[in-house]
């Protein structure tokens, strides 16, 4: 057993095992249970920075296991699949500090975090999937392993976000998976390949192609939020902060749209699928979600549910990168699978912040917040200009790269229009934010100050990962051409997939 | 070089980060690496730096050679004043550290040599001197500092997408390439309106009167020296000024440039805010300007001349527009009154383009390059000029009667701070244009208003209507948009998507 054939497995065990062992950890062995956490998450971070550096040399990363004939289980790690493990492994890192200090005195901590690491293994699972069948498995464990952590409080309100959440995403991993077997039985066992491979299939196939190809996006459009079948995430916002941040920023929605770019890029290959006349549908289904998305964000009061509503819409520009045909494109939609990554997490830890240290739960409790909490709130602020994309933070690359590729693709007319829209609709339901934030005076009082202020404005495991978070969005604009950047790393893909 | 050429840029941001720019003396320290840029480093030292954005290049050309001295002094002469002027540390911190960032972008976009890097600096500086509108917790700051994040945002969102499409069309970012590409006409209309809102184009200048009249004096010098020339370097960069077949856009330029000229002195002679007054003076004199810019785009052989006459106007009047704030600000505290009335007049003439003054140099240079087909640029920009003084007695007038009946008068900061950047005005006009060759014929459209504005004064008080409501700030669209957000179906959807259903103080004032 080499290096070559085992590390994807390494990398999906360095998190399962840890999640299934703090199964049956006692409740009150805190300690061991933040030992397991902390040494899977690290350990996951060292075996991805091999990966990275292997894949980066274009060295060959294989596991499989024939399970039936004609059914393998196939880990394999290209550049596409190391950008979002990379992204998962190092937010999982971060988010697993803050649910550690945001969690502390709360009930069925256990089961919590054993779900948390199984959703997290799932994740990488389906990252590093490396044809359908292994995809849709762990499409589906990601599923059940999420609805757990979703239902956590136990609240009527959480139960029932929680069941709408199952019904959603059921029926979406249903329509996946007949999509998949349809295509597995036109032609046979699919291995992902840059380019894709069904360009080869002969012409009367292409009808059932589309049509597979409808079924492929839906099931993945659920999760991905494309209106209309982005009702769950706005309920689903019941959540802890720490399952909202990793939910919109890593784990069910990032599946979704990472889902799409593997399917038109890897399963179709990009210039069969804008042969086939497929690129425009999907364009124009992450523009209406897009402009959508801001609009319902523009009313909500709660917070974190204009929070969820922008990640409808933000989610969706890694959809609509996906349909401008060309490198300039790809790069903006890959990028931003990243970008969107950092910020919302950036967004959805500060929200918490606020909830768990104050009782603010609505914008209108958020007047001069800025005062009380600095740290974080400047972690938000952060996110909040990254996501209109104001530079140099990195939505704002995000976003160039976008326009140029639509230019480049002779679609300007369309999507510059939409980038222009979405940015004016992010500004003006975050700006009024930061607004009361920094500007207004505060009320006398908080809604429920849990958390005094004492030397830091809240505990460190609270403030510190948003901070983090926040520093990466502004490093990754900030030095969009350094060789370690997303956006460089999108290159790359888009070098693989267009030359290949 | 390169180390005082960083430092230059992170001067700034060091005094953030550490915590110093709560000290008041920061602001003006702050600049000091600025100044010491523009005087050491030659006029074409550019570095590239292939990690930072994506791949940004930095450093001096013709064009920053002169625009960075004139924003360092304006920068760090506002500085200085606030930090003499300034209440407690702690209460203006917050002022320091907007001031700060707004500089870090404005440096930027100053020496940034490719259309990324630009569109930074200016992004940055655009959103943080928010903070320099909304300084004082009082009634008109907020609605003042609502109205300009939402034009600025709007002139950002055009300007990037102006940006995106011409950096496509060139193939590339960087500013020698831009020269050569080929841009669009909707690419230019894109960056001409994106930019127009900066420099205040009539009809985009709404918010110019509001954010000039709000807040510390220090930020209106800034605001109307520093910022309004990074629109004006915008479209000295991004229009395709030197290339053929633009001569239609040429035209609407030329004409929305000659209106305004006129536009800003007729609403501004309206006004009773000494500070809006001078708002409106900037819109006319940046739309003179901008018509000559639309002279360039229909001759294009003629503007190497015309950019660089409109480079030492540009550089004239933001010094003496921020020498007008600083002392205007001297006068009303009632700090040495005399002298810094005496040097609101004298500044009031540089203006006019009163002969031998930078401002007379400024506008004989603009009108050299025009040919015999397009004399009558010239004589309507000395009907420009007559219509200037006539603004700036109002403006001297109106400075009077705002002075406030108190003593003991603090330093008389502003004024001093004021002589120098107009000694610098005339100094960077005077390398242009030798002494002797100029002429008192400049005098004709300053005696002429005098004159009218005498006759004005003689005219019986009843028919001055001295007494009328003056015009909001922001005339027209003001106006319009008040008319606008009556309407049922604007209430209606304002009630339906707003999510900020409180209603402020003011928030209306336009859209």
């Amino acid at each position: 057993m080499t290096l070559s054939n085992s590390l994807p497995a390494l990398i999906v065990a360095s998190s399962l095992l840890p999640g299934l062992i703090i199964f049956f950890l006692r409740e009150g062995s805190h300690r061991l249970r933040s030992v397991l956490n902390m040494f899977g998450a690290i350990l996951k971070l060292v075996l991805v920075a091999a990966l990275t550096w292997g894949v980066f040399q274009d060295d060959f990363f294989e596991t499989r296991w024939q399970l039936a004939p004609g059914l393998e289980l196939v880990l394999h790690a290209d550049a596409l699949s190391v950008l979002f493990v990379n992204l998962s492994t190092l937010l999982w890192l971060v988010t697993t500090v803050y649910a550690i200090g945001y969690l502390e005195h709360s009930p069925h901590r256990s089961r919590f975090f054993g779900f948390f690491s199984l959703c997290v293994s799932a994740t990488v699972g389906l990252a590093l999937a490396g044809n359908m069948f292994t995809f849709v498995l762990f499409y589906e464990l990601l599923t059940l392993s999420t609805y757990p952590l979703v239902a956590h409080k136990g609240t009527p309100e959480a139960v029932r976000g929680a069941r709408i959440y199952l019904a959603y995403t059921l029926s979406g991993g249903l329509v996946l998976m007949l999509g998949a077997i349809w295509l597995q039985a036109l032609v046979g066992p699919l291995e992902f390949v840059e380019g894709g491979l069904l360009s080869q299939l002969p012409d009367e196939l292409h009808g059932q192609l589309t049509w597979i190809f409808l079924l492929l996006i839906i099931g993945l459009g659920v999760k991905a939020a494309l209106v209309p079948l982005h009702g769950w995430l706005p309920q689903a916002m019941v959540a802890p902060a720490p399952v909202s941040a990793l939910l919109h920023a890593v784990a069910v929605v990032k599946a979704g749209a990472f889902g799409i770019v593997r399917v038109v890029y890897d399963v179709y290959g990009i210039e069969f699928a804008s042969d086939l006349g497929l690129l425009m549908p999907l364009g124009i289904a992450a523009a209406v979600t897009i402009v959508y998305g801001s609009i319902r964000a523009l009313s909500q009061d709660n917070l974190k549910k204009r929070l969820a509503y922008s990640t409808v819409s933000q989610v969706s520009y890694i959809a609509l990168g996906t349909a401008i045909f060309g490198p300039l494109g790809t790069i903006g939609g890959v990028a931003h699978l990243v970008h969107q990554g950092v910020m919302k997490i950036t967004l959805f830890f500060a929200a918490g912040n606020y909830a768990e240290t104050l009782g603010v739960h609505q914008v209108s409790e958020m007047n001069g917040i800025g005062r009380r909490m600095p740290l974080t709130t400047l972690a938000f602020t952060v996110g909040a200009l990254g996501m209109i994309g104001i530079p140099p933070v990195a939505g704002f690359v995000s976003k160039w790269y976008l326009g140029s590729g639509a230019l480049e693709a002779g679609v300007a007319h369309w999507v510059l229009p939409v980038l222009i829209a979405s940015s004016a609709l992010n500004a003006a339901y975050f700006l009024p934010i930061l607004q009361r934030a920094w500007f207004r005076p505060a009320a006398s009082s908080w809604p429920q100050e849990n958390i005094p202020a004492r030397r830091f404005e809240t505990h460190a495991s609270l403030f510190l990962p948003p901070l983090v978070t926040a520093a990466l969005a502004l490093l990754f604009g900030l030095f969009a051409g350094a060789y370690w950047s997303p956006v460089e790393w999108a290159g790359l893909i888009a070098e693989r997939e267009y030359l290949r | 070089m390169n180390l005082l050429l960083t430092l230059t840029l992170t001067a700034p941001l060091l005094l953030i980060l550490s915590g110093l720019y709560r000290k008041r003396w920061s602001a003006p320290i702050a600049a000091v690496p600025a100044l010491l840029t523009a005087a050491l480093i030659p006029a074409d030292h550019v570095i590239a730096l292939d990690w930072f954005l994506l791949g940004a290049q930095l450093g001096t050309d013709e064009l920053s050679a002169w625009m960075l001295p004139a924003s360092a002094l304006l920068w760090a002469g506002a500085g200085l004043h606030h930090a003499w002027r300034s209440g407690s540390p702690a209460q203006a911190a917050p002022f320091r550290l907007f001031f700060l960032l707004a500089m870090t972008g404005n440096l930027l976009l100053v020496l940034a040599q490719d259309v990324m890097t630009f569109y930074v600096g200016y992004s940055i500086m655009g959103l943080s001197a928010y903070g320099l509108v909304h300084d004082r917790p009082s009634s008109s700051a907020p609605p003042a500092a609502s109205t300009y994040l939402r034009w600025t945002i709007a002139g950002e969102l055009l300007l990037f997408s102006g940006l995106v499409s011409l950096a496509y069309q060139a193939g590339s970012t960087g500013f020698s390439t831009l020269a050569i590409g080929q841009a669009d006409t909707i690419t230019v209309l894109l960056l001409l309106a994106g930019l127009g809102i900066k420099i205040g184009l009539p009809g985009l200048h709404a918010w110019m009167p509001w954010t000039y009249a709000a807040g510390q004096a220090a930020g209106s010098a800034v605001f109307s020296g520093a910022m309004v020339n990074a629109g004006l370097i915008g479209l000295l960069r991004f229009l395709p000024l030197q290339q053929p077949g633009h001569a239609e856009v040429g035209q609407l330029l030329l004409a929305w440039g000659l209106l305004g000229a006129f536009y800003g002195v007729l609403f501004g002679l309206l006004q009773r805010t000494p500070r809006a007054i001078l708002a409106y003076s900037s819109v006319s004199q940046m739309s003179s300007m901008a018509a000559m810019l639309g002279f360039a785009l229909i001759e294009p052989e003629l503007a190497p001349a015309i950019i660089a006459a409109i480079t030492v106007y540009a550089v004239h009047h933001g010094l003496s527009k921020g020498a007008l704030f600083l002392a205007q600000d001297d006068y009303r505290a009632g700090a040495r009154p005399r002298l810094s009335f005496a040097i609101l007049v004298l500044l009031s003439l540089m203006l006019a383009g009163a002969p031998y003054t930078s401002g007379a140099i400024a506008k004989t240079l603009i009108k050299t390059p025009l040919t015999d087909e397009y004399a009558w640029i010239g004589s309507v920009l000395l009907f420009a000029s007559t219509a200037t003084t006539l603004l700036m007695l109002r403006f001297l007038f109106a400075v009077r009667a705002s002075r406030r009946q108190q003593t003991p008068a603090p330093l008389a900061s502003g004024a001093g701070v004021a002589i120098v950047l107009l000694v610098c005005a005339h100094l960077a006009a005077y390398t242009m244009y030798p002494l002797p060759t100029l002429s008192l014929h400049a005098i004709w459209p300053v005696i002429l208003a005098l004159l009218l504005g005498f006759a004005f004064m003689r005219l019986p008080a009843a028919t001055r209507a001295q007494n009328q409501p003056e015009p909001p700030m922001g005339d027209l669209p003001t106006l319009m948009a008040r008319w606008l957000i009556r309407r049922r179906w604007i209430v209606w959807l304002h009630s339906t998507l707003a999510a900020e259903h409180e209603t402020e103080p003011g928030k209306h004032h336009e859209g």
